[in-house]
């Protein structure tokens, strides 16, 4: 991997706004995803998590904050502010797969329609060459040719998610934002689209944003991993690293709270108190402080900034001393 | 037999389990009638359960496992067909054979509730909006205990509500169900399976629509609350981390056949059966490394439509025998005590 | 195993439509529903040929005269389907007139006769004709429902009457079609300001009792009026009162597949806003705007015949089953010639069979459930 730099978020925000309730999904989400690498975003429900790919996907539009698509010929393109003609250029370059493989694909188009679609919207193909198009697509992804006339109901969970993969691939993107593109899957036919994942990542250098909710699942894909809570970034690094010592307090709870398939691993499962509170009426301060065992008098006023420590990125005022306190008490 | 009614024994018949156990099925078949053909989506289902015993049913989606609880439960609708025996044991002493029960009888529904219960994927249903979660749960300890005064049901409730870990249960009682998370809803309707005190659970992944933080408070409450009680519980989860977690047995499911049996041990590091062991392989894990590619089992789950006697796996399975595993019914075979497999390429262990 | 993959294949081939249909024909009370409404507007299209009588004929000599009787014997002797003359007597003891059959005179029902004058039309309002499908020869009398206190013969005054109550409900559907979905989609894809103002409107618009805002209408309709014109503006006031309730299912479809996840990945892959409407989300719901527009028929044809019952919508001789039953508001009429009241059974059937066809087009609706 090359290191270079393919996408950078900078205090990306997202704000719902409904009768007089004012939503903040996302707060100054920075990240710099690399070329050919996949970042996991994890977090529960409520997280932002999904809100982020969306809006990286320009699915929604961001409240503020900017999108920095790097590209070969335009140099660096914001894309929340970009011209049409860029728009047009380079929207087809991120592309994304949805969780539900039942409610992504038009039930009244057939598989080929589905496919071919953005090359309708996007290129100037001839019927000819969207047909070979699909039909080349189609064998990468592992569906069968002879099945593209048929309908989605046609086929099962697993073979659908193929399909929505054949459609986000279709345009050659750069990044994919995959938005628990396997959470919805049998635990067998999961492994199947994981390993197609990473085998098409391979062979054309994509950028993967991994949205999930299964921790074992983003440890296996992941270069780096994001965790959010409550619409901010609480702590972002290597996955092995992060895995291996979570900074976070958040992160450890996060992480213990994963069930082993495994009866020997005796779980120390940091379990915590409460709910995920509401993103209408979050926290004051640090989002996490009323769930937090370390939380001080600082954490419950200011929020904390997103600092680099070690290589880890952690968001938190008493970074370290949970760890620290872990150890002294071993 | 048509579909819908339910084969009546003509007389009254005497059933016998072991002693120790509470539940047992035999030759469990369950077929559902859709549209314009025939699932078989039990096909033979055979196991038994301890008193105070967590067995797991795990499996993935089509393979039988939520039809089978359903059928113990009498939930199934009206076009599913039943035959075999399902033998369960009363607080009372009494063994009784459940399917030749009338599903809607006063007898299942004196059943449902103080002797077994269920707690499903979604306690929002379980709930009616219109009324307070106390009131929900006074009414049932009403039913169940009619001597029980308003205010000393109400007590109940709010020591339930306490024991089941809700904070604030003096304000919570009063609140109705839109006004709970999904995490406290999933608590309070384990408080109202919990005010009839039942010896048997049937759990249909309870916590797959939850958080990962608070499924870990479930599950840990599950826990507490199954040693306090004694209750056996049998879990339906497609997540086998659930199952090395909270399980006793398990059961591995597989186009409605249990294709093998044993104890978490026994199932999780010496699998026997092709599909166990890919099943676990195809599981990524936190401990793994990210280089190693993830097995696969290769092809779907297909529908169980007019099936005839075979492994249910034979077209997905590597080490398949032409003639034998797509041809003939597949005997159990056992591994040691307590592990039993239904693989022609098990060798028989001792008895 | 062949025969299932088979099955299979075709399912797997089935675009929305004919998955509706297969659902459709399951249900065995709306296929029955259906083929009943395709009887009576066939019978309804060929009213005039089928009908023996015009709009305007009527004979004196015949007024309030019972259905008549269909003879196959003739003192025991098979000899076709005939009718016997008749005759006009005093009942003794109500001295009212009465019709006996006089067994003398047998007239045989020929098909395919030349009608009486007066019975001419022009075959799709071009060839003119007077070919009916049945009939007795000259002196014969034929009257499968009876007559009217004019004399006309009820059978075909009810077919010709279908031509107006069945088919003021199409054009009336058709106009509230345009309507609702214009304002619904409006609605629904714009939403803010434009939502508010149209949502408000549909409030306003329901919040009128519904059959004092007709008469108050139809007052308005010139007595002067030709039937034709009359008839056009009725559908234009059934239409204006009943586009709400489609805009509402228009407006809250639009609101409810914007969310959809289908819909969030056409636009990413760079589909333009039109495209979305058009090809997306317009689909979604086509069959759910058949299913309303279906359930909004008997309604119409209510409207048409409450209209013209209350004197407000047609009159005599133009003939429609509203003004048909009109006729009969009177307590001797339901008395003395209860065969007078058969139009209403006509009502009725029609409507309870849009009904049943909507409730099969309803469950049919969204075959991927």
């Amino acid at each position: 991997m090359d290191n270079k730099v393919i996408l950078e978020i900078k205090n990306l925000s997202k704000v719902y706004e409904s009768k007089g309730i004012r939503v903040k999904a996302l707060t100054d989400v920075t990240l710099t995803v690399n070329q050919g690498e996949t970042v996991g975003i994890v977090g529960e429900s409520g997280c932002g998590k999904t809100t982020l790919g969306r809006c990286v996907a320009r699915g929604i539009e961001a409240t503020s904050g900017q999108v920095l698509f790097h590209t070969e010929e335009d140099g660096v393109i914001d894309f929340l502010k970009a011209t049409k003609a860029q728009m047009k250029k380079y929207r087809r370059d991120i592309q994304m797969i949805f969780q539900d493989p039942y409610a992504s694909l038009d039930p009244r188009m057939t598989v080929f329609d589905i496919i071919s679609e953005p090359l309708r919207y996007n290129t100037k193909m001839n019927k000819r060459q969207i047909e070979q198009a699909a039909d080349r697509i189609a064998e990468q992804v592992g569906l069968n040719k002879a099945y593209l006339r048929r309908y989605p109901h046609a086929f099962s969970g697993g073979q659908r998610q193929r399909i929505g993969i054949a459609r986000s691939l279709i345009l050659q993107p750069k990044v994919i934002v995959c938005d628990e593109a396997v959470s919805a899957l049998d635990v067998s036919i999961q492994a199947q689209i994981i390993n197609l994942l990473e085998d098409l990542q391979k062979e054309y250098n994509l950028t993967y944003l991994f949205i999930s909710h299964a921790l074992s699942v983003v440890k296996h894909i992941s270069d780096r991993v994001l965790v959010m809570y409550l619409g901010r970034v609480v702590e972002f690094g290597e996955t092995d690293a992060l895995f291996e010592n979570p900074m976070h307090p958040y992160t450890k709870a996060l992480l213990s709270a994963v069930p082993q398939p495994d009866p020997d691993v005796t779980m120390k499962r940091v379990v915590l108190q409460g709910e995920v509170p509401s993103p209408a009426a979050p926290p004051s301060g640090c989002h996490f402080h009323p769930r937090c065992a370390y939380k001080t008098e600082r954490c419950t006023q200011e929020a904390p900034p997103l600092e680099e420590h070690d290589g880890r990125f952690v968001a938190c005022w008493n970074c370290g001393v949970c760890s620290a306190k872990e150890k002294g008490a071993e | 037999m048509k579909f819908g009614q339910k084969s009546k024994n003509t007389g009254p018949k005497e059933y016998q389990i072991a002693p120790e156990n509470i539940l047992e099925v035999r030759d469990l078949r369950v077929d559902i009638k859709v549209d314009d053909y025939i699932l078989n989506a039990v096909r033979g289902v055979t196991f038994t359960m301890k008193k105070g015993e967590a067995l797991g049913l795990v499996g993935e989606s089509g393979c039988g496992k939520s039809v089978t609880s359903k059928e113990i439960l009498g939930i199934n609708p009206e076009n599913c067909s039943s035959a075999g025996e399902v033998l369960f044991r009363t607080k009372a002493g009494q063994v009784l054979n459940l399917l030749t029960l009338e599903k809607d009888g006063d007898i299942y529904r004196g059943l449902r509730g103080t002797e077994m219960a269920m707690i499903f994927q979604e306690p929002m249903t379980a709930f009616s909006p219109l009324y307070t979660i106390g009131n929900q749960l006074a009414e049932i300890i009403r039913i169940h205990e009619p001597k029980t005064t308003k205010k000393e049901a109400r007590e109940r409730v709010l020591q339930m509500l306490k024991k089941v870990g809700i904070a604030n249960p003096e304000k919570r009682i009063d609140q109705y169900p839109h006004e709970f998370s999904g995490g406290m809803l999933q608590r309070a309707l384990i408080a109202m399976m919990l005010c009839c005190n039942p010896d048997f659970l049937v759990a249909d992944e309870p916590t797959t629509a939850l958080d990962v933080t608070i499924q870990a408070q479930i599950l840990e409450l599950m826990k507490e609350l199954q040693k306090e009680f004694g209750m056996s519980i049998l879990f339906i989860t497609h997540d086998l981390g659930i199952v090395a977690n909270m399980c006793d047995n398990v059961a591995v499911m597989y186009l409605g056949e249990i294709v093998e049996y044993g104890t978490v041990r026994q199932i999780f590091h010496n699998p026997q059966h092709p599909y166990t062991k890919g099943l676990l392989r195809s599981l990524p894990k936190m401990n793994q490394s990210r280089a190693e590619r993830l097995y696969v089992i290769d092809g779907v789950v297909p529908l169980p439509v007019d099936m005839q006697p075979c492994c249910g796996f034979f077209d997905r399975c590597g080490h398949c025998v032409k003639g034998v595993c797509d041809c003939q019914a597949i005997s159990e075979r056992i591994v040691e005590p307590g592990h039993y497999v239904r693989c022609v390429l098990t060798e028989q262990g001792d008895k | 195993m062949a025969e299932t993959k088979k099955r299979d294949n075709k399912y797997y081939y089935a675009s929305q439509w004919s998955l509706m249909w297969r659902k459709f024909r399951r249900h065995k009370l709306a296929m029955a529903a259906t083929w009943l409404l395709l009887v009576f507007y066939t019978v309804a299209i060929l009213g005039n040929f089928i009908a023996p009588q015009g709009t305007e004929q009527y004979d004196g000599n015949y007024v309030n005269c019972g259905p008549t009787k269909i003879h196959w014997f003739h003192e025991g002797e098979f000899i076709g389907p005939f009718v016997y003359g008749l005759e006009v007597d005093r009942d003794p003891e109500t001295l009212m007139r009465i019709f006996v059959e006089d067994e003398s005179q047998i007239y045989p029902i020929r098909f395919f006769v030349q009608g009486d004058e007066g019975g001419e039309y022009k075959w799709f309002g071009l060839i003119p004709s007077n070919l009916h499908l049945f009939g007795v020869d000259e002196g014969g009398k034929i009257f499968l429902f009876g007559t009217d206190s004019m004399g006309r013969d009820l059978f075909s005054r009810v077919i010709l009457g279908a031509q107006i109550s069945m088919f003021i409900p199409i054009v009336g559907m058709l106009l509230t079609l345009v309507l609702g979905l214009i304002m619904g989609s409006l609605a629904g894809y714009i939403g803010g300001w434009v939502d508010t103002v149209i949502q408000r409107i549909i409030e306003v618009v329901r919040s009128f009792p519904q059959v004092p805002l007709w008469m108050a209408l139809s007052a308005a309709i010139p007595k002067t009026l030709k039937p034709a014109q009359v008839f056009m503006m009725m559908t234009l006031i059934l239409s204006l009162i009943s586009w709400p309730d489609l805009a509402r299912t228009v407006r809250s479809k639009f609101i409810s597949v914007k969310k959809e996840d289908y819909i969030m990945a056409a636009r990413i892959s760079g589909a333009p806003p039109l495209k979305i409407v058009t090809k997306h989300m317009i689909p979604s719901f086509t069959s759910y705007i058949i299913v309303n527009m279906t359930m909004s028929i008997p309604g119409l044809i209510m409207g048409e015949t409450t209209l013209s019952f209350l004197g407000l919508g047609l009159r005599s001789p133009a003939t429609s089953w509203g003004v048909l039953l009109q006729e009969t508001n009177k307590l001797e009429t339901i008395m003395f010639y209860p065969w007078r009241l058969i139009p209403m059974i006509f009502v009725f059937l029609t409507v309870l069979a849009f009904n049943f066809m909507g409730d099969g087009l309803r469950d049919a609706a969204d075959p991927y459930k």
